[in-house]
């Protein structure tokens, strides 16, 4: 190897390091400074003391909003399912005119900066003078998620083999047979994936959250707030709690999908 | 059964249905809604629809309006472009550098995206602040010999922080196309002489550039949409277009404009999102000229070299 060959490959070694030092600082600041025993989050840290931990899961407002971000998730991520299987199944099998205006408009909510669909939605509020609660955090959520769970139909049924749904009603089975004994065991860990990725998502969610929040608020919400009067280290603490178990999601889709590649 | 079986457009019916509703009811309404807000006035504390187009008149009329939306505009860019810029190398190191486990590295570069959108900016702010890590190591170093302010709440951090938050929506697009870059045409422009750079110029970036689009539109957009950034970590001169549409709902009862702020951002979004297709179809037609011109036949037509007409060896 040349001199020049060598430094070549250094300089590039070099650049993706720093790349990854660049995302995954704060991530670590955040994990550092959870453990920080002092409230002013100064350089360097006094490590170690899991006293923000148990002052975070003291405080009502963090553990009410853990709790309404939790029912928030679940409920919009059974409303995407629920109404994203149909729609991906339909996507797959029909051919019509408006089809790809029709998809295009399931995404939109997705590619949308989330501020206009929480602006749209606010309008509606606001004119009818219907309530804002949880409700209308789950309806903004929901419309979100659904283009998740039709993207990940659209990318699991694209591979598999129709034909075996056409033999499974030549043989006899209904409809209904045919999903839950032939499509189904399909398309089971693509929607267990676009539901554990939904949830992470909904517990993220702020930009729409902001806009349709009523009197009960979802965690974002309320680091978002304190975040607008100081810095305190329970909000990394929180984040840190939150951060392991979407990891534990992720880790968790992951084997799945590779079960379902393996099967393959 | 036999009755769905028979007609067609009933099992479309029974399987769009559900999702058609809950899209006319929650996204295309809402869309309306905001529009009729928009030609609406409040007054006497009431709204009244009077299809008038004073909010747009205001908004348009105003400097401090539209100087948001240009400086949404040139941020979004700025921001799209930097985090491709990250993104091209990182996923081109990743796709054709690691011979191994080259899920873990993708995985390991998501994970490191995974971490929540506010956490992030917290992050930022302890890096940045007064106190925070980054003027404690100058001052530690030596570099300084007091902590500085200019490193958080200015125009310079709102963009870091958003091509952070930009990364997870450029690098993953860029990624997939990449991965699909058969080897073999890399290393056959290899073996007909092609110096590095040309075979990634002349190879790669064709193939690739639909995720390069998509993900420089993903970034536009996240960038122009976020409205945490500059209230959190910029200062007053950094707020875009999303805080102007934001804060006309959180006090008073401006809501019309804040509901014609809305339309713009939607409009400007949607050109955005339709950008991209209208480019390629010129960056295609583009290189085709160009390589009818060129004296090599090995110059690329991305159309001839799509990767699945390429034959199996």
């Amino acid at each position: 190897m040349t001199l020049r060959k060598r430094l070549g490959s250094f300089g590039i070694g070099a650049g993706i390091a720093v790349i990854l030092l660049f995302l995954y600082l704060p991530a670590i600041v955040v994990a550092i400074y959870s453990l920080n025993k002092g409230p002013v989050m100064s350089w360097p840290p006094e490590l170690l003391s899991f006293h923000w931990y148990s002052k975070a899961f003291a405080n009502p407002a963090m553990t009410e909003g853990l709790k309404n971000s939790v029912i928030v998730a679940v409920i919009s991520v059974a409303i995407a399912v629920g109404l994203g299987i149909p729609a991906g199944l339909g996507v797959d099998r029909f051919e019509f005119f408006g089809k790809t205006a029709f998809q295009r408009l399931l995404m939109l909510p997705f590619l949308m900066p989330g501020l206009i669909s929480g602006l749209t939605l606010l309008t509606v509020v606001l004119d009818f003078q219907f309530e804002l609660s949880l409700t209308t955090v789950i309806i903004a959520h929901a419309s979100m998620l659904i283009a998740i769970v039709v993207i990940q139909m659209a990318v699991v049924l694209d591979r598999w083999d129709r034909s075996l749904e056409l033999a499974a009603q030549d043989l006899g089975a209904n409809e209904i047979k045919t999903f839950f004994y032939v499509t189904w065991p399909n398309i089971r860990a693509a929607i267990i994936g676009a539901s554990l990725l939904g949830i992470a998502v909904s517990l993220d969610e702020t930009a729409r959250t902001a806009f349709v929040i009523g009197e009960q608020n979802t965690l974002p919400i309320v680091v978002l707030s304190s975040l607008r009067r100081t810095l305190t280290p329970e909000i990394n603490a929180i984040g840190t709690v939150v951060l392991v178990i979407s990891l534990i999601g992720v880790l968790v889709w992951s084997r799945f999908g590779a079960a379902d590649l393996a099967r393959e | 059964m036999t009755l769905i079986r028979r007609h067609r457009w009933l099992q479309a019916l029974i399987l769009f249905g559900p999702a058609a509703i809950w899209a006319a009811f929650f996204v295309v309404f809402p869309v309306v809604e905001a529009v009729k807000m928009s030609l609406s006035q409040i007054q006497y504390y009431h709204l009244v629809h009077d299809w008038t187009l004073k909010n747009f008149e205001l908004f348009f009329s105003n400097p401090l309006y539209t100087d948001a939306l240009v400086r949404s505009i040139v941020r979004g860019l700025i921001v799209a472009a930097a985090a491709v810029a990250i993104s091209l190398p990182l996923a081109h190191f990743i796709s054709f550098r690691v011979k191994k486990h080259q899920f873990v590295w993708f995985a390991g570069v998501v994970v490191a995206l995974w971490l929540g959108y506010l956490l992030r900016i917290v992050g930022w702010r302890i890096l940045l602040g007064n106190e925070g890590v980054l003027n404690g190591l100058l001052t530690g170093v030596g570099i300084l010999d007091h902590p500085t302010k200019v490193l958080v709440f200015n125009p310079f951090a709102v963009i870091l922080v958003q091509v952070h938050l930009a990364l997870s929506f450029t690098f993953i697009p860029i990624f997939v196309v990449m991965q699909r870059v058969p080897h073999r045409l890399m290393q056959a422009a290899g073996d007909l002489g092609a110096k590095r750079w040309r075979q990634i110029l002349e190879v790669e970036a064709p193939l690739i550039a639909p995720g390069v689009a998509i993900g420089f539109t993903f970034g536009f957009v996240l960038s122009f949409g976020d409205y945490f950034a500059p209230q959190l970590v910029g200062d007053p001169g950094s707020l875009g277009i999303a805080n102007l549409a934001s804060s006309q709902f959180e006090h008073g009862l401006a809501w019309p404009l804040g509901a014609a702020i809305g339309v713009v951002m939607i409009v400007t979004v949607l050109a955005a999102l339709m950008l991209p297709g209208l480019l390629l179809a010129l960056y295609r037609r583009i290189t085709r000229i160009r390589s009818r011109r060129g004296p090599e036949p090995s110059a690329v037509n991305p159309g001839a070299l799509a990767p699945e007409e390429v034959p199996a060896s």
